[in-house]
């Protein structure tokens, strides 16, 4: 139920309350509405049925990525 | 990959949480932490996660074949799950007032497992084959184009979901809905159940991985209260293999150091003070109420239900003739552990009904209907399992 996917942000429709995404190759129409103030076109948003409910960071993602990688994510490096 | 290079496309980026090396790496590391742990002279580790969506991650990538199951020189690895499946926590009485209301002659959608959650005498499915209009949606999205095509119809949505999904109803109500839909909501909040759970005397764990998505609309700050009250483990994870593997690490790294932390390890989603929007769209549509929840009881401020004004929408008031008239109705079928499993006190295959009576195609109990439920993702990946 709480299943969310990460999609891109190819335009905004009508009143900017919509916007077209891009799930890896299939487009879809989603609500954009809870993310306003901080998406744009080109941002990844996790999309939970049909309404976009974060963007998702993008530097923050890699330096998790690079954390666990490199160092091992050791528990100091989350504070 | 060079992560760093900005010509690399984001979503390359997002699949290296599943990236086996990575995560055969993490194996290794919570392998030397279960040595220690075993040194220290533990023996077992139970780890719980609240979320059906993790129950996913753990059976479809087979994590718990990857973590130490316990010998001479390591501590055992147990991942328990506890209530993570909206539709098999939603009580009976909701299930049958759904059902009445829509016999009624109400439109009544949901998402596709609620529509086959068994109550105690029927399920919306049988009404539906009795000739009720019952239709399942993948989004609210779709129930109100539904309700805008269909202007002579009552529609009604019937909405259940932890905070993940209690943002979206409440975002459309806001919106303003066509006239002819009304909401019927089954919402529930997750650190109030964390709170019984943990003062519950079959539970049998030292440790949460906390869910990600609900933890992206609510933030890490509302689970401080819990935390330091319970001084126990708690990790925020994603739904990656990665993701739940590096969660178990941390959890195993704060039980060995004797330092209990509230660990956020899903960062690229989950902020301290969540989605404020969201947050503030959930406050302005719903009142905080005790909640029931099938096989649990009932749980302190765990409910949404929507305001007073707005009751012209509230399907809870304007039918409420259709309540079931018993006073209990029996929760779990007869023979089922439902009660036990979504606690997370025994296992599917404690159950003995666990593949052979309840099966996904004939589901006995709520556990095996809801797609998030623990029998039925352990269904689904049995074979796998087996192996």
């Amino acid at each position: 139920m709480c299943l969310s996917i990460p999609a891109k942000v190819i335009e905004f429709l009508d009143d900017g309350n919509e916007a077209k995404v891009d799930f890896g190759g299939i487009k879809r129409a989603v609500n954009v509405q809870l993310v306003k103030q901080e998406v744009e076109v080109g941002s990844y948003v996790l999309i939970h049925a049909g309404y976009a409910i974060q963007v998702i960071d993008e530097e923050t993602a890699i330096e998790t990525l690079r954390l666990w990688k490199e160092l091992g994510g050791s528990l100091d490096d989350f504070f | 990959m060079e992560l760093e290079n900005q010509g690399v496309d984001f979503s390359r980026i997002l699949e290296e949480f599943r990236d086996r090396d990575l995560a055969l790496k993490i194996v290794k590391e919570i392998k030397q932490v279960a040595r220690q742990l075993k040194d220290k002279g533990i023996n077992q580790v139970n780890i719980m996660h609240v979320c059906g969506t993790h129950e996913d991650t753990l059976s479809r990538w087979a994590i718990r074949s990857l973590l130490p199951r316990g010998n001479s020189s390591e501590c055992t690895v147990r991942m328990v799950a506890g209530p993570g499946c909206p539709v098999c926590i939603t009580p009976v009485r909701e299930i049958e007032f759904a059902v009445n209301v829509a016999r009624k002659g109400y439109s009544m959608l949901s998402y596709g497992d609620m529509i086959r959650v068994p109550g105690a005498y029927s399920s919306l499915t049988e009404a539906k084959l009795k000739g009720a209009d019952v239709k399942t949606v993948y989004s609210m999205r779709d129930a109100i184009k539904y309700a805008k095509n269909n202007p002579n119809k009552k529609v009604c949505f019937f909405s259940p979901g932890f905070e993940t999904t209690a943002p979206l109803p409440a975002v459309e109500i806001l919106n303003g809905l066509p006239e002819n839909m009304v909401i019927l909501s089954s919402h529930r909040l997750v650190p109030p159940a964390l709170e019984v759970l943990v003062t519950h005397p079959e539970l049998n764990t030292e440790a949460f991985i906390l869910p990600g998505h609900v933890s992206t609309i609510i933030g890490v700050k509302a689970y401080e209260d819990f935390f330091n009250r319970h001084r126990m483990p708690c990790v925020i994870s994603g739904f990656e293999p990665t993701d739940m593997l590096q969660s178990i690490r941390l959890v195993l790294e704060q039980i060995l150091k004797d330092e209990p932390r509230l660990v956020n390890a899903y960062p690229r989603v989950v902020r301290d003070d969540g989605n404020p929007v969201a947050r503030k769209a959930l406050m302005e549509v719903f009142d905080i109420q005790d909640g029931w929840w099938r096989g649990i009881g009932k749980i302190p401020n765990s409910a949404l239900e929507l305001k007073n004004r707005f009751s012209d929408i509230d399907v809870k008031r304007i039918e409420s003739d259709c309540w079931p008239s018993e006073s209990e109705l029996r929760e779990i079928p007869k023979g089922c552990r439902c009660d036990k499993i979504i606690i997370g006190a025994i296992e599917p295959t404690d159950c003995p009904l666990f593949m052979k009576k309840c099966t996904p195609e004939t589901p006995v109990g709520p556990c095996m209907v809801g797609l998030e439920g623990t029998c039925r993702i352990q269904a689904d990946f049995w074979h796998q399992q087996s192996l």
